[in-house]
């Protein structure tokens, strides 16, 4: 349900505003946002780290799993108690699969949250760090 | 507003935080989502009818790893409101959790109904 009773006087010089925001960042997270959450995914030599933006979501309300090599976030955003005037927020529940298509260390996936911003850190197995090749001599 | 949040709103992308305005017992809330900003790079000012909410993420800059994706990154949060005269704004508290900041509007005391006794004549 979105209920928005912004009215004209009150939010012009702001919609103004986001109206040339837009123009000026063509590209912003609002346009690219499909999935939710949105994650950053980095890979190092030792392990792969998700990074998934979460704000307002408790502890508690997020469940973690990993299997076949894909890691779901799963949880869910709670609405505001009260009468709305303006909603922009999303809630409700969410889902994000993530494939990571290499064997990961699965018993030593470590996850933390703070100020909303969810911290998944998978270490490689080792047979998928990379491996010095030596040459011998002839 | 701190100086460091002056030469750094150049370079951030300036983003609009999403925000919910509730009202609940005698008091208005609005909710913003600014996931990523710290307790202490949080402004919340006000200036006469403008309530202020600023602030910028500090997202760790990566620099061994190499990104696979890449669908948020560090931002400068704005947001501005315009309050009306129901809101006491001597009493607006702000809160930070979980990279959500809550702000307390409440209601002036003056708009709050007042039952008015009638004496018998």
């Amino acid at each position: 349900m979105v209920l928005d009773f912004r009215t004209l006087y009150q939010d012009l010089p702001r919609s103004v505003e986001q109206f040339l925001d837009e123009m000026w960042h063509p590209l912003e997270l609002s346009q690219r946002r499909q999935a939710y959450p949105p994650v950053n995914i980095t890979e190092n030599e030792e392990e792969v780290t998700v990074y998934a933006v979460v704000p307002g979501v408790d502890q508690e309300d997020i469940e973690l799993t990993f299997s076949e090599n894909s890691l779901v976030i799963k949880g869910e955003r709670k609405p505001e108690k009260g009468r709305y005037f303006r909603q922009e927020r999303p809630s409700g529940p969410f889902q994000r699969v993530i494939n990571l298509n290499m064997n990961l260390d699965r018993d030593r996936i470590r996850a933390k949250l703070k100020n909303g911003l969810l911290t998944i850190a998978m270490p490689k197995t080792e047979d998928m760090k990379p491996q010095q090749i030596r040459i011998e001599r002839e | 507003m701190s100086a460091n949040q002056g030469s750094q709103q150049g370079t951030l992308p300036r983003v609009h935080p999403a925000a919910d305005i509730v009202q609940r017992d005698e008091s208005y809330y609005i909710v913003l989502d600014m996931p990523g900003v710290k307790k202490e790079d949080l402004d919340v000012s006000v200036d006469k009818d403008v309530l202020t909410v600023a602030g910028e993420t500090s997202y760790p800059v990566l620099e061994k790893e190499t990104m696979q994706e890449n669908e948020f990154g560090n931002v400068y949060f704005l947001r501005r409101f315009t309050l009306s005269d129901t809101v006491d704004r001597d009493g607006i508290k702000a809160s930070l959790r979980n990279g959500v900041v809550t702000l307390h509007l409440p209601k002036a005391e003056r708009v709050q109904p007042k039952k008015i006794e009638i004496e018998s004549g």
